[in-house]
């Protein structure tokens, strides 16, 4: 593992087992998060996100599964722990999240705790993780409160996030997810469900903090317009693997898979004099009990070609330096 | 809060006014009333009422006058003098008759309140953090059973169970040398003793019920995001199960303060006749049998009073665990 990478996701498999069969939510996930870096992940609606996500702190709950693979840690001296081998309650796990890991989620409206004020959350989590006192616990609430941009910090101590807007609320996960100086931040979808101008703001507040703290973070959006905002690298995703990694710039400037392609034709441009129609990708996510043969993106796919595609998955190589793609497309071509 | 809980004790208020009205209406439904009983009952005996005692009794009671007077005088001499009226059938004054046993009655309602809580909420508890499990399995089949028992077989059943294999005396609330004694400790340990059969039969049911509400209401809150990211925050399991789905999924538990009191004390009926318990209910059913007006109506509303009182509390203990039931009452 590079000194300069924090976590390192190799071969993951994270599977349900449910009544009807397995689900291979996370199927083979390669990819690793440098320090200090944003790196986003990017997918439609249930290629494994959020679920790769929660493996990372292992908190995939039952019948979900990590069956195989690693999640290496790279603690701040160097110590690595391998976050697969830990036991989900146990006492390791819990003193790295929250205090060297954070996560904030999609649904501010139901990420706070429904009848606990929000200062007592904050409060809770400093005394479980640092070395102070609650007076201390308290002003530093305050004050982080107040970073995160929520008016009358001293006041929302002891407010319940139903008093709260779902702007606010975000804005309170973040201050939590920023509670213990965590070294990496996962956040997964943090503005889907918010309006267009509280979705702005919020992505403006992440990428401050970021710069700010030096922190590393892993954003999980569906949205390549988020990823070109805040992102330094990027991960596609679909059908629970990792179908191209690379560079934003390289990203954007030469997208090499045809999923990441037409996912690039879908974002919404506001351009008013262009008349290009905006695309959506052809067909649909498909179940997972009716996962293609070959390619996983087979079925949709504009360059298929039977013949190659059909027969087995095409590893994920290094076709560029820093570009990696899964595409017969660029099988054995070397460097493109 | 202090706010909350005085504009709740208000509101209680007019909900016993119409109580007590209805109780008062109740009673004076039936054809007659008590003093034709006592003139029946006595002339039933060989005995003559002479006109004076039953014009001083008419006019000691109102009889005869307009219902709302009577009403008038039965309700402020309730809450002036506390005078409930007298019992014919027992010549005594009511409030001599209701008192010990209402409060016995509400000892024993409490008791089995208690004790309904204190077994349900670890088991629904336990058995929606370890959904699907043997334990879980275990749990739902005794709660149907305890759900399809009914109170007098299971009464029946421990009084055996305490008869041949505790040596008690079954029935009543008390051994036979310490019905009369004064309170005393000893008094207290006997009551103790013979107080679980009557809890266990009336919790039972209860009991069962509120596994299977706390299973489900917490199952639900378990699935909900901020389980998982209090989780992320990296609580420990027990912490994060008490401080935030446990006390969202308490809240019925509350709720059945209110409602649980009048099934308890009606349940409590049928048990209390089969258990012979000095408690309210075979009390109020004779009263109504004989048409005893100021006893019946006495029991009637204080039972009713106790519903409403209950509900009373759960509100206001509701509102402490979930401050958005607050929130949606300000103003
Ligand atoms: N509890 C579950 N039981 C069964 N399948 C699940 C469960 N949770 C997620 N999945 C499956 O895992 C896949 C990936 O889900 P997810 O990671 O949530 O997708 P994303 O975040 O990319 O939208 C989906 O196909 C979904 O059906
Ligand atoms: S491998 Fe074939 S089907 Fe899959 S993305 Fe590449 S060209 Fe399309
Ligand atoms: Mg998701």
């Amino acid at each position: 593992m590079e000194t300069n990478t924090i976590l390192d996701v190799r071969d993951l498999n994270t599977w349900f087992y449910t009544d009807e069969g397995i689900v291979k939510a996370v199927n083979g996930v390669d990819f690793s998060i440098p320090e200090s870096t944003t790196v986003c992940v990017v997918g439609e609606s249930g290629c494994g996100k959020s679920i790769t996500a929660q493996s990372i702190l292992n908190l995939v709950e039952p019948p979900g599964k990590i069956v195989s693979g690693s999640i290496t840690y790279r603690h701040n001296d160097g110590r690595e722990v391998d976050i697969v081998q830990l036991k989900p309650k146990g006492r390791d796990i819990r003193a790295i999240r929250g205090k060297e890991i954070s996560m904030i989620f999609q649904e501010p409206m139901s990420s706070l705790g429904p009848v606990n004020k929000i200062g007592d959350q904050l409060v809770q989590t400093m005394l479980l993780h640092l070395d102070i006192d609650k007076d201390e616990a308290v002003k530093q609430s305050i004050a982080l409160l107040d970073r995160v941009g929520i008016p009358k910090a001293a006041s929302r101590m002891d407010s319940y996030s139903f008093e709260l807007s779902g702007g606010m609320r975000q804005r309170v996960m973040i201050a939590l997810a920023l509670s213990c100086n965590s070294r990496l931040l996962i956040a997964d979808e943090p503005t889907t469900a918010l309006d267009v101008t509280t979705q702005a703001n919020i992505l403006d507040l992440l990428k401050e903090l970021q710069t700010d703290y030096s922190m590393s973070v892993m954003f999980i959006t569906h949205d390549l317009g988020v990823v070109a905002e805040i992102g330094h690298e990027v991960v596609v995703m679909y059908l629970g693997q990792v179908v191209e990694r690379a560079s934003v710039e390289e990203i954007f400037e030469r997208p090499l898979h045809p999923y990441t392609e037409a996912l690039m034709k879908s974002i919404p441009k506001l351009d008013f004099d262009s008349h290009e129609k905006l695309s959506s990708i052809r067909g649909m996510v498909p179940h997972p009990f009716a996962r293609p043969p070959g390619c996983p993106f087979s079925d949709r796919c504009d360059y298929c070609m039977p013949e190659k595609c059909l027969t087995a998955n095409p590893p994920l190589e290094e076709v560029r330096p820093g570009h990696w793609v899964r595409c017969v497309k660029y099988e054995s071509m070397g460097e493109v | 809060m202090g706010r909350y809980i005085i504009k709740r004790t208000l509101m209680m208020i007019p909900t016993l006014v119409v109580i007590s009205i209805v109780s008062f209406v109740i009673i004076q439904l039936p054809p007659g009333d008590f003093l034709t009983s006592v003139v029946a009952n006595l002339e039933d005996q060989g005995q003559t009422v002479d006109s004076a005692t039953l014009a001083a009794l008419q006019a000691r009671y109102g009889l005869g006058r307009p219902v709302h007077v009577q009403y008038w005088r039965w309700v402020s001499g309730i809450i002036l003098r506390g005078d409930f009226g007298r019992s014919f059938r027992y010549n005594r004054p009511v409030a001599d008759l209701i008192w010990s046993r209402l409060g016995l009655t509400f000892v024993i309602s409490f008791t089995t309140l208690i004790f309904t809580w204190v077994v349900a909420l670890p088991i629904g508890v336990y058995t929606a953090v370890k959904q699907r499990s043997v334990g879980d399995y275990i749990a739902t089949f005794i709660g149907f059973i305890g759900l399809a028992i009914p109170n007098f077989l299971l009464a029946l059943v421990l009084m055996y169970i305490a008869f041949r294999y505790f040596n008690q005396s079954v029935g009543g609330l008390f051994s036979p040398d310490m019905i009369d004694a004064p309170w005393s400790f000893a008094k207290v340990v006997d009551l103790l003793n013979h107080l679980w059969i009557p809890v266990v039969v009336l919790g039972t049911a209860g009991t069962a019920g509120l596994i299977r509400i706390m299973r489900a209401n917490l199952l639900d809150e378990l699935k909900k995001t901020y389980v998982m990211a209090a989780r992320a925050r990296g609580l420990s399991e027990w912490t994060l199960l008490r401080q935030y789905p446990v006390r969202v999924a308490l809240n019925p538990f509350i709720s059945t303060i209110g409602w649980s009191l009048p099934t308890l004390v009606s349940g409590a009926t049928v048990t209390a006749i089969v258990l012979s318990l000095p408690t309210t209910g075979p009390l109020l059913i004779e009263a109504l049998k004989a048409q005893d007006m100021f006893l019946a109506a006495a029991f009637i509303m204080m039972l009713s009073a106790l519903t409403v009182i209950g509900t009373l509390v759960s509100d206001i203990l509701l509102a402490i665990v979930d401050p958005r039931i607050k929130y949606a009452n300000r103003g």
